[in-house]
């Protein structure tokens, strides 16, 4: 590098151009990246202090402790957010269980079968996907108030399970890769249908399987909508819902309510810290797909 | 058992409870939602009238609806601007770069964070006398902003968050783009002496554009959808300065028991999605 700088006259200048620009993207990265984790940091700061010190202090400033989890058991305790951790976990578990077992059987049906239903099947799932979801809540609703669903764990789990196509995309896309060969050979071996999608796709399926349970997992969990229209009942209160009640009056004790607000953003992070790999991956597949 | 007999077998058992769901809680309500539309249902008794398009005149010469829609327009512009960020981030990010790591998991972080909670932190930094936001403001002399309770300005706070929740996603789906594209046509477009404003022109560009057209789906379709801040942090308000279509659809139902006319308002919604993307469609891609 050094040598061929000495030896191209202008070289030298081009380097400068080079270190220049450099400089520039990592500058608008880091006003970006600034935006997002600095309210974060605010954030944590606040739900450490103490009332005193929330109202002498300046909200810029650290805590005196980072050890002060008084505000997180007293929101914990005063938003009752065990129940809603519960519901929140029963919900994810099994919507990303559900999604799993339906996503899989169907792509297999409409990877490695021909049949009559099947353009049809496909157009439905198109439509879905453009179709806005929440307009059709107001029908869902009264369908839900038909079937005496509303206000029961149940009506979100099955529009959880019924109306999300993205996995079924995913399915598909990692489908197409494995080899028609796999099953051919087993079927000469006599394996049955469902043998051959049990132990030959399934196992073949699981990174995308990976996948779509920490998306699908990240994305109920996330969902304020469902939860607020079917689970706003005390003791059916998701972290989301609960969260939106804690508020309440709560909207001036700042220090409390940061604690609360972490409460709830800590899982899906977590989740995120170790698992980008499958979201980023889980985005990308579910989307490009035409 | 044969083949055959087994392909039927397979077909109705791992195919009944999925089509039932859609058939339940998609294919169902859509169709009922139009047949909705055309009656006064209050959601609650079992009979009801026809009331033939009196729903949608409705819905076209209210108002508030209208300041809604306006209020929508915010969002969808709002969502031109996040892929213009996302696409520059998504180039500075496909070279190569110390700390692109860091960087790409720090600007999508928002997306994965659950949207209550984003929000009552954004009602945080927002709030008018101990907000940081202020904070900053009055320390460099300026006066503080009512970033929530200034009618000219609310919609504009509330877009900012929907803006800083989703540059990071669409910004994954441009790298993906960028890294599909096979990097070999570069190298021989470089032996046929093209330079770097005709590489754009000619092989990344077209080679994105499945992509800028589904981010483009998502984000202006999103942002006639907008509704999750104002739901949140300000109910509509103040004065119905920052409701939107959605907003305004939600509370027709959930606390006016006005099933029909929401149903209309619905449709609407989609026709526009459909409109929208029939004007990207066509404008942009000269459509294929």
């Amino acid at each position: 590098m050094n040598i061929a700088v000495n030896k191209i006259p202008g070289a030298a200048k081009k380097e400068l151009r080079y270190v220049i620009a450099d400089l520039l993207r990592h500058l608008i990265l880091l006003f970006w990246s600034f935006l997002v984790l600095y309210p974060l940091s605010i954030l944590v700061f606040t739900s450490f202090k103490t009332d005193e010190e929330y109202v002498d202090t300046s909200v810029f400033s650290l805590p005196k402790s980072f050890f002060n989890f008084n505000n997180y058991i007293k929101a914990f305790i005063e938003g009752d957010f065990l129940t809603a951790f519960k519901n929140s976990l029963i919900l994810v578990a099994v919507g990303a269980v559900g999604t799993v077992v339906i996503g899989s059987m169907v792509a297999y049906c409409m990877d490695r079968f021909d049949f009559k239903l099947k353009k049809y099947i496909k157009l439905v799932y198109t439509v879905a996907y453009i179709v806005p979801s929440v307009a059709l809540q107001v029908s869902i609703y009264a369908v839900m108030k038909g079937l005496e669903l509303t206000g029961t764990i149940y009506a979100p789990i099955l529009i959880y399970l019924s109306t999300d196509i993205v996995q079924l995309w995913i399915y598909l896309q990692f489908m197409e890769k494995i080899s028609v060969s796999l099953d051919e050979s087993a079927m000469i071996e006599g394996a049955s249908y469902f043998k051959i999608f049990r132990s030959i796709i399934l196992p073949l399926l699981a990174p995308a399987t990976a996948t779509i349970i920490i998306l699908k997992s990240v994305t109920i969990y996330n969902d304020m909508y469902t939860q607020y229209l079917y689970m706003s009942k005390l003791e059916l209160k998701t972290a989301t819902t609960a969260l939106m009640a804690f508020q309440g009056d709560r909207i001036n004790v700042q220090n409390l309510m940061s604690a609360a607000i972490l409460l709830v953003m800590i899982p899906t992070i977590a989740i995120f810290l170790f698992m980008q790999k499958y979201i980023f991956q889980g985005i990308t597949t579910g989307s490009v797909k035409e | 058992m044969s083949y055959k007999t087994q392909k039927k077998l397979l077909l109705i058992s791992f195919l009944l409870i999925p089509l039932l769901l859609m058939g339940l809680f998609f294919l169902f309500p859509f169709f009922r939602l139009f047949y909705m539309s055309f009656t006064d249902w209050d959601g609650i008794m079992p009979d009801y009238n026809f009331t033939g398009i009196d729903n949608y005149v409705e819905v076209f010469q209210t108002p508030d609806v209208w300041v809604a829609l306006r209020n929508n327009v915010i969002y969808i512009l709002n969502g031109v601007l996040q892929n213009i960020i996302a696409l520059l981030f998504a180039v500075l990010l496909t070279v190569k770069i110390r700390g692109r790591n860091f960087y790409k998991a720090s600007i999508f972080l928002p997306f994965i964070i659950n949207s209550a909670a984003i929000a009552f932190m954004f009602t945080f930094l927002f709030d008018f006398e101990r907000g940081p936001i202020n904070a900053v403001l009055t320390s460099l002399g300026v006066e503080p902003v009512g970033f929530l309770s200034n009618l000219k300005i609310v919609n504009f706070s509330l877009a900012g968050i929907s803006l800083w929740r989703y540059t990071g996603y669409t910004m994954i789906l441009y790298i993906a783009a960028f890294q599909s594209i096979n990097p070999e046509v570069y190298e021989s477009a470089m032996i046929d002496g093209a330079g770097t404003w005709q590489n754009f022109i000619y092989i990344t560009l077209p080679g994105i554009k499945t992509i800028v057209e589904l981010n483009l789906f998502l984000t202006l379709s999103g942002g006639l959808q907008a509704f999750v801040e104002p739901f949140i942090i300000t109910k509509g308000g103040p004065v119905n300065a920052s409701n939107t279509f959605v907003l305004y659809t939600i509370n027709a139902f959930t606390q006016f028991n006005r099933y029909g006319f929401a149903a209309a308002m619905a449709v609407v919604l989609l026709v526009l999605v459909l409109i929208l993307t029939a004007i990207q469609k066509k404008l942009i891609f000269k459509g294929d």
